[in-house]
């Protein structure tokens, strides 16, 4: 009974959050529209000889284009929160995983940087949309990825590979490095943090290599559920 | 200039004005207001062939004010301006009659070519010579 409580109240958490972002990206956004609109009226004046002074043009077109790259890279982070934020408002959906591991991966990446991990990145075309929780199917992923990092030491490789496995989707870490890492794969605080999540999911990890190879996999399955 | 008019019905009041000079640059006329009851006031004086109208307003919701314009004048096309988390409104927009949706920040290019076909439709719906 106060499991579920906490639950609830976890739940209800997590959509306030949710709604907290979804307004503050949606506001970011808005600001990115009105500097990409201005930047883009002074590209205007530049293109249609407006500004008669050449090495002022010149300038100002290096500034400009500066400008429209930098606003295209924050509105891609401010999209990609949004729709990270909005993943609370339907707990079950029907989506397509490549779109949802491409969103989470722009702020995951930056984890593998600072490491030093070369972070490789595979989505498969073609996959099966599936019906199932997003949100907590970005969660799983997260913790996934952040116990693969702790496992590999700098300099070493991470692959995640999306694809499909009967009729549902399955997501592969791929860890080379150092072997010792991998004693154990998965470590028993990670399936805690996760195992009530893959039970909502019906989703299932497993070890896909063996102790001797090369690189050592970690598969993901999630399959589509029934509509309601 | 060309025949094409445009409304842009935007709260954010510099995005408005920035863009409609834009659009002035490549000669369409457009106008700008900065709520939903100004845009139903204007089509009243003033038609225009395509309203860009933000989905989300302090006042009327941009699709409230997408029916009010339908109601009036089925023939004027609206484009909507939708966030990225909205596109649900968006397709809900089309639903209602809207011409099309686009994200912000928008893409310029993409806007003039959505202008224009919605412009086409409206010429081919027989309101405008």
């Amino acid at each position: 009974m106060k499991e579920a409580k906490e639950n609830e109240l976890r739940s209800l958490q997590l959509e306030f959050f949710g709604r907290i972002l979804a307004g503050f990206t949606h506001d970011l956004k808005n600001h990115l529209a009105i500097i990409k609109e201005s930047n883009g009226l002074i590209t205007d004046l530049i293109d249609m000889g407006r500004i008669t002074d050449e090495a002022l043009a010149l300038k100002l077109q290096r500034i400009t284009t500066s400008i429209q790259g930098r606003v295209g890279q924050a509105t891609d982070m401010a999209n990609n929160l949004n729709g990270f934020a909005h993943r609370q408002d339907t707990p079950f959906s029907t989506f397509q995983v490549n779109d949802l591991l491409a969103e989470e991966l722009t702020f995951l990446r930056r984890f593998s940087r600072l490491r030093e991990i070369d972070l490789k990145i595979e989505l498969r075309e073609g996959l099966p949309a599936i019906h199932n929780n997003p949100s907590m199917v970005q969660y799983v992923v997260f913790k996934l990825y952040t116990m693969a990092l702790k496992r590999l030491q700098n300099h070493s490789l991470l692959e995640i590979i999306s694809g499909e496995q009967n009729g549902g989707v399955q997501i592969t870490f791929a860890l080379s490095g150092d072997k010792e890492d991998f004693a154990k794969l998965i470590d028993d605080e990670t399936m805690g943090m996760i195992q009530e999540a893959l039970d909502t999911l019906q989703a299932r990890v497993a070890i896909l290599s063996e102790a001797s190879d090369e690189k050592q996999v970690i598969g993901l399955f999630i399959p589509s559920l029934a509509k309601d | 200039m060309s025949e094409i008019k445009v409304l842009i019905v935007d709260d954010e009041v510099e995005f408005a004005a920035t863009l409609a000079e834009r659009l002035e640059l490549r000669d369409i006329a457009a106008e700008t207001v900065n709520n939903g009851k100004d845009a139903l006031s204007t089509i009243l004086v003033r038609t225009p062939d395509v309203v860009i109208l933000d989905l989300k307003m302090p006042d009327l919701s941009g699709l409230e004010v997408l029916n009010g314009i339908k109601e009036h004048d089925p023939t004027i096309e609206v484009i909507m301006l939708t966030g990225h988390g909205s596109t649900s409104s968006g397709i809900e927009g089309m639903e209602r009659g809207a011409f099309d949706y686009i994200m912000k920040p928008i893409d310029l290019d993409l806007l003039l070519e959505k202008i224009n076909q919605a412009y086409e439709q409206r010429k081919n719906l027989g309101k405008q010579p």
